[in-house]
């Protein structure tokens, strides 16, 4: 366990400074978001004084057993809420999660795009991890201690998988810190009615839930990372640009040679599975709202399903041939 | 006492290419071992194989590891150096002492700082901004600061002036060698380390042409010097192996040539390892 953790810790020595840098830029971006806020929150305070009121929300609620109209608005200090029609608590209560669940969904998109941003960095990491190596002729060094192959190549890949989900995880805390703090600085009545969506919404849950689809996503996009990785094993310069470029030449190629879109489609469709997943689950939770867990969707149950099976087996595949080829140490000179 | 390097028929290629070809060793405990061919012969092979960094056929236990499917274990008691700067780059001298404490049983930090305290590498310092006698310094450091059986050193010595040279090879008899312990030392530039061998290997073209103790190849070995206006006569009669010219005279290469029939032709005296090499390889090139 020691060896592994000595890797681990000299996978952060190497990249630490594009972490630091990732976490400073996120931050930066925040407090250009508080700005922004605090620049609003003066035209909002003003129209208030102006106006009485401001209009929040105007939400039409209609089943088989009733139909309301349900106004949210902003009057002086307070929130109001004003009901038409004939609603019972229980509806009150759902019309409220209506409201709290595109809120929880848009604190997931904030997720989701740094996730994105994170993703994005990670293929520079996968595809230079043993391209590095093998350029600054370090693998030889490296295979001269006493520590096997797996370890080294596993703690590469843990050191990704950590990195893209810890650093996700770190930066999307921070940007529901920084949305507090934009609420806080609204003053009221805007951190009131915030509050009426925001206290439904568990924080805990919502972390837990951005953790299970990060999971579902990393083992998703692991034969991708795997793909660069093998790429880094054996070219002579650019892995990055050779990983990436060469799939999307040989599925054009194989279009035009062909007539079929078949390869690009099933690549698309592939890669594109750890984003549908969002796409589903926002679909169930406008179509039924009957459980807590609507409001921040189920990812777990997307890990154990046909499409990560398959990844995993490409990935345990491709990293067999990076065991294979890393063995042999091709210099890149 | 058991070799701690035995290889039996191991061979080596890359295509049609034979780079090594069913060689056969044994190098005991004790033994400081030159291994010795011009560039290209199989040494850089040969060693690769020695340390599990490349597959072969045939037979090897180094340590009593089969080095390929137990690198890890035999990498605990070998310290390899490479003819190339092999560390990584982007890490700073510290961080380099600190990742070796954590990740190998046998290293000792105190050592290390103990023989880079005679060097000027600072530790703060990546390690891609010191020059290359630096690094080469740095990585015999780190190396020698391990406990270790075998060193392995392949050319060590490469693109380093004649100071660093000297240094490197008093280090690594002053602070790493002692009976219990092996050393294999590539290079192309026998001359260089042939004061400090104990054995020879000559390796050409993927073959061992020799594999001797410096003590019995004075024994095999003779060179005679004779007057240029005897050399057809005792040429004819003592067939040397090779001969070269000097200041008018010629210079003979005999082999197992009683010493007792050669007094009175000329000066005799013991070869010295690169004269044998020269002989050797001119016969195979």
């Amino acid at each position: 366990m020691k060896p592994l953790i000595v890797l681990l810790k000299r996978e952060w020595l190497e990249w630490q400074r594009v972490i630091i840098g990732t976490i400073l830029v996120i931050t930066f971006l925040n407090l250009l978001m508080l700005l922004s806020v605090s620049r609003g929150s003066d035209f909002f305070h003003s129209k208030l004084e102006k106006d009485g009121h401001i209009l929040i929300e105007d939400v039409q609620f209609s089943d088989e057993d009733e139909e309301f109209d349900v106004d949210v608005r902003m009057k002086g200090n307070d929130v109001e809420l004003s009901i038409d029609g004939d609603a019972t608590p229980r509806s009150v209560e759902q019309m409220l999660r209506k409201v709290a669940i595109p809120v929880a969904f848009g604190l997931r998109l904030g997720m989701m795009g740094t996730f994105g941003f994170i993703l994005f960095l990670s293929l520079f990491y996968f595809s230079d991890a043993i391209y590095k190596e093998r350029a600054d002729n370090s693998t030889l060094f490296y295979r001269s201690l006493p520590v096997n192959d797996h370890m080294l190549l596993g703690s590469k890949i843990a050191a990704g998988l950590i990195g893209v989900i810890g650093l996700t995880l770190f930066l999307s805390i921070e940007y529901l810190a920084f949305l507090r703090i934009a609420i806080w600085i609204m003053g009221d009545p805007f951190t009131s009615l915030a509050g009426l969506v925001l206290n439904q919404i568990s924080y805990l849950r919502l972390i837990w839930d951005w953790f299970g689809y990060l999971l579902f996503a990393a083992i998703h996009m692991a034969p991708l990372a795997l793909f660069l990785m093998l790429v880094g094993t054996y070219v002579k310069g650019r892995p990055l640009l050779v990983g990436i470029g060469a799939p999307i030449l040989l599925s054009i190629s194989w279009a035009i040679i062909f007539q079929s879109a078949a390869l690009l489609k099933t690549i698309g469709r592939f890669f594109w599975g750890f984003n549908q997943v969002i796409i589903d689950q926002w679909e169930s939770i406008e179509n039924g709202l009957e459980t807590d867990g609507a409001i921040y969707g189920n990812f777990w149950a997307y890990i154990f399903n046909p499409d990560t099976a398959i990844s995993v087996l490409v990935s345990a595949l491709l990293y067999y041939g990076i065991w294979h080829v890393y063995r042999k140490n091709i210099p890149t000179g | 006492m058991s070799a701690l390097i035995e290889l039996k028929n191991v061979s080596k290629s890359y295509g049609d290419f034979k780079a090594l070809e069913s060689v056969n060793l044994e190098i005991p405990p004790g033994r400081i071992v030159g291994l010795v061919g011009p560039n290209g012969a199989g040494k850089t092979t040969l060693l690769r194989a020695l340390t599990g960094e490349l597959d072969y056929q045939g037979e090897a236990k180094v340590l009593g590891f089969e080095p390929r499917t137990h690198r890890a274990d035999l990498m605990e008691k070998t310290g390899v150096i490479h003819d190339i700067a092999v560390l990584p780059s982007w890490m700073k001298v510290k961080e380099l002492l600190n990742f070796l404490e954590g990740i190998h049983p046998g290293f000792h930090r105190e050592k290390a700082e103990h023989f880079l305290k005679a060097t000027t590498i600072p530790m703060d310092k990546k390690i891609k901004t010191l020059s290359k006698g630096m690094k080469t310094q740095l990585h015999l450091a780190v190396t020698l600061a391990a406990d270790t059986r075998l060193l392995i050193l392949d050319e060590p010595t490469h693109g380093l002036d004649i100071l660093f040279r000297k240094q490197l090879y008093t280090s690594v008899l002053e602070d790493y060698f002692d009976e219990e312990k092996s050393i294999l030392i590539s290079t192309h530039q026998i001359e260089e380390v042939e004061h400090i061998l104990s054995d020879v290997i000559f390796i050409n073209k993927g073959k061992i042409l020799l594999y001797s103790s410096l003590e019995d190849l004075g024994k095999r070995f003779t060179q005679l010097t004779v007057p240029a206006d005897q050399a057809d006569e005792l040429r004819n009669q003592l067939k040397p192996m090779n001969e070269y010219g000097i200041l008018g005279r010629r210079v003979f290469l005999l082999e197992n040539t009683d010493s007792k029939a050669l007094v009175g032709l000329g000066d005799t005296q013991t070869p010295s390892v690169a004269d044998i090499f020269v002989a050797l390889m001119g016969g195979e090139s």
